[in-house]
C-alpha cells in the first residue's frame, strides 16, 4: 500500500508536469505506409521461419531489448538509490 | 454207565418180563412184543418209497441247426444221447401232423428225458412219450412258472403271455386218469380220453413267443398212477414197467420171452386183492401173464385190467413180474402197468422175510424167543447208552446253567460298573460344561469392557485432534491475515503495475502525439515477432497479360513445403547455424553492454 501510494504520487507528479504538453498525432498517410510495411513483414515471416529458429528468437528478443537498455535501467536504479540517504551511495 | 447200573437195569427188565409172562399168556405177549419191535425198527419210509420218474423238457431253439425252421422236433434220450428221429405222419385223431417228428424207442429203452425244440413259427410242438404224464411245467430261465399243476393235471395260467392256447394231446396214461386233463384252455376233446395210442403226446399249438425266448422250457413228469405201485422205477432199464417190443423181432410168436420184474420195495400182502391196469398201445400183443412164486399165470384180463389175489403169504414185488407175448402182425407194442386200485394195502416184508417159508408149518417159538432175547440185549445196551446220554445231558445242562449264571452276574457287574462310570463321566462333563460356560461369560464381559474402553479412548483422541485442528486453523488464519496485511502494506498487487504502466503509456501517447511513434513502432514490431505463428513461405508468380492476352496465369510456389519434402536436412542445418549466430551475437551484446556500463 505504501509503494502503491508512492507510485501513484509519482504518476500524479508526472501528469501534473506534462499536463501542458499536447502534441498532434502522426499523420494518417504515414500510418498507412507503416501498416503496409507491417504487412510485408508478416508476409515474409514464412522465410524467417525457414531461416531462424523462431522459438529461440522469441526468447532472445526480450532479453536483447533489456540488455540493450541496460545502461539506462542501471542509471535509473542508481539515481533512485542515491536519493536514499541511509544507503550512503554516491 | 457202570456195571452196577446195567445190572440194576437188566434186573428191572427181567422183572417186567416175568410180570408180563405171569399177567398175559405167552403167545399174546410174544405177538404184542413183535408188533412193538416191528414199529420200532422197521423204517417206515421204505414202505412207500417213490422213485422220481422221468422228465421231459421243451426248450426253445433260438439258435442252432433248427433255428428258424418250421417244424417241431422231439428227442428221446435214455443215456444222455439223442436217439433217431422219425417222421410223425398223423395225429392220433387222424389229422395230419404236418412237419412233426418223433422218436421211436428201442426195445430196451426207457424214457429219461424228452427235449422238444421249437424253431421259429412253430405251429405245433409234439411231445411223444411212452409214459403217461404227471406234471407239465413251462418255465423260463429264472424259474418263473407259466404253467401250474392242478390235481395231477395241467393248467395253463390264464392270461399267460407266452403260452396262450396251449393244449395237451393226452395219451393213454392221461386218458385213464379220472381227473384227466381238462384244465387246458383249448384242450381238444379228441385228444383227451381218446382211444389208445402208442404215445403220450402233448401238443402245444403255436407256442407264441417261445421261439424267440431262448431260455424257456417245458417240463413233464410221469403219471402219478405209476407211483401208486410203490417201488416201481421208471429209470431202471431192467426190469421196468415199460415193455416196448417189436413184433417183427425174431421172437417166437405166442411165446413168453421175458418177464419184467419190479426191482425195489413194495409188498403185496397175503390174501390181498390187487388190480393192475395194462395199458397196451396196440393190439399186436398176445396174452398177458404175471409171474408169482415161480409160476407163470395167464391172467384173465378184461378191458386190460388184471385182478390178482395173492394166495398163502406176502409177496415182494421183487418176486413178482409181468410179461406178455406177441400177437400177430408188426408194430410197436408197449405196455404200461400201474396199480389202479389205490384202496389195497401194500406193505413191506421185513428184511429177513423174503417169503421162502410162506404158508408152511407151525410157528417156531424157540427161534422167536432167541430173537427176542437178542433184541432185549440190544434194548439194554440202548437203554444204558440212553442213560449215560441223559447223565451227560444233565451234566452239560448244569454246566450250561452255571456258565449262564456266571456270565449273567459278570455282565450285571460290568453293566453296573459301566453305569457308574457313565454317571461319573456325565457329572464330570456337566461340571466342566458349567465351568466353561462361566469362563466364557467372564471372558465375554471382559472383552465387552475392553471394547467399551477402547471406543471411549478413540472418541477422546478424535475430539482432541479436532480441537487441535481448530486451534491450528485459527492460528494459521490469523498468521496469514497478518502476513497478507504486511505484504499488502508494502508490496503492490500484480494488477497494480499493469494498470499503472498502461495508464502512463496512454497518458504519454495522448500528450506527446507523434513523439510516441518510435515507442509504438518498437512495441508493434516486437509484438509481430512474439505473437507470430509458423506460416509457409509462398512465392507468388503473378499473371502476365499482354493486350488482353494472358501469357500465363498466377502461380504460387510453396517454398517451405518444397524444402521440408525434398531437403529437410538443409532447413535443420540453416536453423542450427543461425541459432548459433544469434546466441553468439547476444553474448557479444551482453559483453559490450557490461563493458559500457561497468567500465565507463
Amino acid at each position: 500500500m505504501i509503494l502503491e501510494s508512492v507510485f501513484n504520487l509519482f504518476s500524479s507528479a508526472i501528469k501534473l508536469i506534462f499536463a501542458w504538453i499536447n502534441l498532434p498525432d502522426l499523420p494518417p498517410e504515414i500510418d498507412v505506409y507503416l501498416n503496409t510495411m507491417f504487412d510485408y513483414i508478416e508476409g515474409g515471416m514464412g522465410f524467417l521461419y525457414l531461416v531462424f529458429n523462431m522459438d529461440l528468437v522469441k526468447v532472445l528478443l526480450p532479453l536483447v531489448i533489456a540488455v540493450a537498455n541496460f545502461d539506462k535501467v542501471y542509471q535509473l536504479v542508481m539515481f533512485v538509490l542515491r536519493k536514499i540517504p541511509f544507503l550512503g551511495i554516491k | 454207565m457202570d456195571k452196577d447200573a446195567l445190572s440194576q437195569m437188566s434186573g428191572t427188565f427181567k422183572g417186567v418180563y416175568f410180570y408180563c409172562m405171569k399177567r398175559y399168556s405167552g403167545l399174546q405177549f410174544l405177538f404184542g412184543l413183535f408188533v412193538v419191535l416191528s414199529m420200532m425198527f422197521v423204517n417206515p419210509f421204505d414202505v412207500c418209497a417213490m422213485t422220481p420218474i422221468s422228465e421231459m423238457e421243451i426248450k426253445t431253439l433260438g439258435e442252432g441247426p433248427w433255428a428258424g425252421q418250421n417244424y417241431a422236433r422231439a428227442r428221446v434220450q435214455s443215456d444222455g444221447s439223442l436217439s433217431q428221429n422219425y417222421y410223425l405222419p398223423t395225429w392220433r385223431d387222424g389229422t395230419s401232423a404236418g412237419e412233426g417228428y418223433y422218436d421211436s424207442f428201442g426195445t430196451s429203452e426207457t424214457i429219461d428225458d424228452v427235449y422238444i425244440f421249437s424253431g421259429e413259427s412253430v405251429n405245433n410242438i409234439v411231445i411223444c412219450s411212452y409214459d403217461p404224464l404227471l406234471e407239465l411245467y413251462i418255465v423260463n430261465n429264472d424259474g418263473t412258472f407259466f404253467l401250474d399243476v392242478l390235481d395231477d393235471a395241467f393248467l395253463v395260467e390264464s392270461g399267460s403271455k407266452f403260452f396262450y392256447g396251449v393244449s395237451l394231446c393226452s395219451g393213454v396214461g392221461v386218458a385213464f386218469r379220472t381227473n384227466s386233463v381238462t384244465h387246458f384252455t383249448e384242450l381238444t376233446a379228441s385228444y383227451n380220453g381218446g382211444s389208445y395210442y402208442d404215445k403220450v403226446m402233448a401238443a402245444l399249438p403255436y407256442v407264441g413267443g417261445l421261439y424267440d425266448a431262448n431260455g424257456y422250457a417245458v417240463k413233464f413228469k410221469g403219471f402219478q398212477a405209476v407211483q401208486h405201485v410203490s417201488g416201481y422205477s421208471l429209470r431202471d432199464s431192467s426190469p421196468t414197467v415199460v415193455f416196448p417190443v417189436y413184433a417183427n423181432l425174431a421172437w417166437d410168436s405166442h411165446t413168453m420171452t421175458k418177464f419184467h420184474f419190479v426191482d425195489n420195495g413194495g409188498v403185496m400182502h397175503s390174501d390181498g386183492s390187487y388190480t393192475f391196469n395194462f395199458d397196451v398201445y396196440n393190439s399186436h400183443y398176445g396174452a398177458l401173464y404175471y409171474l408169482y412164486d415161480g409160476y407163470t399165470v395167464d391172467s384173465p384180463i378184461v378191458n386190460n385190467v388184471m385182478s390178482i389175489t395173492v394166495p398163502g403169504r406176502d409177496v415182494s414185488f421183487s418176486d413178482f413180474g409181468f410179461g406178455y407175448t406177441n400177437g400177430d402182425g408188426d408194430g410197436l407194442t408197449t405196455c404200461i402197468i400201474y396199480r389202479s386200485s389205490s384202496s389195497d394195502d401194500i406193505g413191506t416184508l421185513p428184511p429177513d422175510d423174503s417169503g421162502n417159508g410162506e404158508g408152511s408149518g407151525s410157528p417156531d417159538y424157540s427161534s422167536a424167543l432167541a430173537q427176542i432175547g437178542a433184541r432185549l440185549d440190544e434194548v439194554m445196551v440202548a437203554v444204558s447208552e440212553g442213560s449215560q446220554q441223559i447223565v451227560n445231558n444233565i451234566t452239560y445242562q448244569t454246566t450250561q446253567i452255571t456258565n449262564t449264571i456266571t456270565n449273567t452276574v459278570t455282565n450285571m457287574t460290568q453293566q453296573i460298573t459301566q453305569g457308574l462310570s457313565d454317571v461319573k463321566q456325565g457329572i464330570t462333563d456337566k461340571l466342566q460344561g458349567v465351568q466353561e460356560e462361566i469362563s466364557g461369560s467372564i471372558e465375554e464381559a471382559n472383552k465387552a469392557q475392553i471394547e467399551s474402553d477402547q471406543k471411549l479412548h478413540d472418541e477422546q483422541i478424535k475430539a482432541d485432534k479436532e480441537n487441535t485442528d481448530q486451534i491450528d486453523n485459527a492460528i494459521e488464519e490469523h498468521g496469514n491475515f497478518i502476513i497478507d496485511g504486511l505484504k499488502g502494506l508494502f508490496i503492490p498487487s500484480d494488477e497494480f503495475f499493469k494498470s499503472y504502466f498502461d495508464d502512463l503509456y496512454e497518458y504519454f501517447a495522448d500528450r506527446f502525439g507523434f513523439l510516441s511513434f518510435p515507442i509504438e513502432l518498437v512495441i508493434r514490431i516486437a509484438d509481430i515477432f512474439l505473437t507470430s505463428e509458423k506460416v509457409d513461405a509462398v512465392l507468388v508468380l503473378p499473371a502476365f497479360e499482354i493486350s488482353g492476352y494472358q501469357v500465363w496465369e498466377q502461380y504460387n510456389f510453396n517454398f517451405t513445403e518444397f524444402l521440408e519434402t525434398s531437403f529437410p536436412f538443409l532447413i535443420t542445418a540453416i536453423q542450427t547455424l543461425t541459432s548459433i549466430g544469434l546466441v553468439m551475437a547476444f553474448v557479444n551484446l551482453c559483453q559490450d553492454k557490461w563493458n559500457e556500463v561497468m567500465r565507463s
